[in-house]
């Protein structure tokens, strides 16, 4: 994959890409906490399954007891039964 | 977490129903607007609970007819609520307003004084003197002045060469640093000669003023002339008199008797105790016993005082008083010869503690002991000179 001039300057200056690409970050605390900065809007949420825009792709989570423990414009606290984690 | 959590309680924040069809929507234009919303659950297949505070919900109406979704309040917690709930009830909000308002007086009184770094001075002679000053407990802490009870406490007492008076909360430690006690001194510019406080054998004499009349090895009797105060003038004629001034080192012997004891004293505890709890009040006590009187002939008595307090120095006037009297009996044992020795010598060393002592002889008999010290001290003492008195018990050196 061709790296974009941005993301090769980031890389040089060894910069946290999260902020300059406006990439998502994901925490995740064994399987129960799971925090992703930068998103962009929640597509969908149910207990089972939540799926969040991010700036280049999806995330999807499925588990089950999925809560939302905190929302805020960049930031989506999700605790509960963590089970899968893809890029869609 | 926990403080955010308090925060919100003491804010006030509504559990809310969300429905509709797409609620998704309803959280994103939340977030953009920065609305926060936590513990956010799914409740039916149309329909999510979420937690938001009132300010977050007044402005909730327009973004749910954007989304489409209806809003309704399901409960409201914290304390704004809670208040309003019960602003009916007279009785309970004067008590919640009397414990404040109890709670803020009783912390503007001094209920504790501290007294530190006393050695000479009691305790109780400091507080005496503190409460003829101006302090004492129960007065309002703001009231003090600290400068004007520091400067009469200096004047009142003469022991004390420091005060400090801090006010922490309803404490007021006072630190107290005392004169060092003057030594017995002859005044300083009467002439005086030195003589030995008892028999012994010099070790080292340094005369720092006056004629030395002893050297070291010297046998010296009590009351002799160390250091004379008499000089011979330089011309031979006359005597002039100075303050003589000086240290004798000196090997003395102290013989101590004490007898042997056949018998050694214990307590044992026989398992019967009392009580006696108490409650104080100010200065009040309540007590949680009928019977005064404690019939036990010896006993162990073991205090305890738990002091009502805010924090460290917020002390309340409450304090519990916990008091056990055990009753103890004391048994005569027979000890065998080792154990009464040990208890005879430990009582005769006990007798020589503030004295240095270089070696020691013992001799025992059946029901005493003697034990001789060889002890190196100072025997040096001032008295004034006897006038007309000349150095003739000891040649000029």
């Amino acid at each position: 994959m061709k790296k974009s001039k941005k993301e090769r300057l980031t890389e040089l200056l060894d910069m946290p890409k999260e902020v300059i690409l406006d990439l998502p970050k994901l925490t995740l605390y064994s399987n129960n906490q799971l925090t992703i900065e930068n998103y962009s809007g929640i597509l969908e949420y149910t207990s089972e399954h939540i799926r969040l825009k991010t700036a280049d792709k999806t995330v999807a989570v499925s588990g089950s007891n999925l809560e939302l423990r905190t929302i805020t414009d960049i930031d989506v606290l999700i605790e509960g039964d963590i089970s899968k984690i893809e890029y869609i | 977490m926990f403080l955010v959590k308090l925060f919100n309680l003491i804010q006030g924040y509504v559990t809310i129903i969300i429905e509709g069809v797409f609620p998704e929507r309803f959280l994103n234009i939340c977030a953009r607007r920065g609305i926060y919303l936590w513990d956010v659950k799914r409740t039916g297949k149309l329909s999510l609970s979420a937690n938001a505070s009132v300010r977050g919900f007044r402005l909730m109406r327009p973004i749910a007819k954007k989304a489409r979704c209806t809003v309704r309040i399901k409960k409201k917690r914290g304390i704004p609520f809670y208040i309003y709930k019960h602003r009916r009830r007279k009785a309970f909000a004067v008590g919640a307003g009397l414990f404040v308002l109890l709670l803020f007086v009783m912390t503007r009184f001094i209920w504790v004084i501290d007294v530190t770094g006393n050695d000479i001075l009691s305790t109780e002679t400091v507080l005496e003197n503190l409460e003829r000053a101006g302090l004492k407990t129960g007065m309002l802490s703001g009231k003090i002045d600290t400068e004007y009870i520091r400067d009469k406490m200096m004047i009142s007492l003469e022991e004390l060469s420091w005060i400090g008076i801090n006010i922490k909360g309803t404490t007021a430690h006072i630190e107290i640093k005392e004169r060092e006690q003057k030594p017995d001194l002859f005044p300083k510019d009467e002439p005086c000669s030195i003589y030995a406080l008892t028999d012994g054998v010099i070790q080292s004499i340094d005369a720092q003023n006056g004629q030395r009349l002893v050297a070291a090895g010297d046998v010296v009797k009590k009351g002799q002339l160390l250091i004379s105060g008499a000089l011979d003038s330089k011309t031979g004629e006359g005597v002039r008199y100075v303050h003589a001034d000086g240290e004798v080192m000196a090997r003395t012997w102290r013989e101590i008797t004490v007898p042997i004891p056949g018998y050694a004293e214990e307590k044992v505890r026989t398992g019967r105790s009392k009580s006696k709890h108490m409650v104080k009040i100010f200065s009040f006590y309540i007590k949680f016993f009928t019977n005064d009187r404690i019939s036990y002939t010896n006993y162990d008595r073991i205090s305890y005082v738990k002091k009502l307090s805010i924090g460290k120095d917020m002390v309340l006037p409450f304090s519990f008083h916990y008091d056990n009297y055990y009753e103890v009996e004391i048994i005569r044992r027979e000890t065998d010869r080792n154990e009464a020795l040990d208890i005879a010598r430990s009582e005769a060393k006990n007798r020589v503690k503030d004295i240095l002592v270089v070696s020691s002889v013992e001799e025992e008999s059946q029901d005493t002991l003697k034990i001789t010290y060889e002890c190196l001290e100072n025997i040096a003492q001032k008295k004034a000179i006897l006038k007309g008195e000349t150095n003739d018990n000891g040649e000029n050196t």
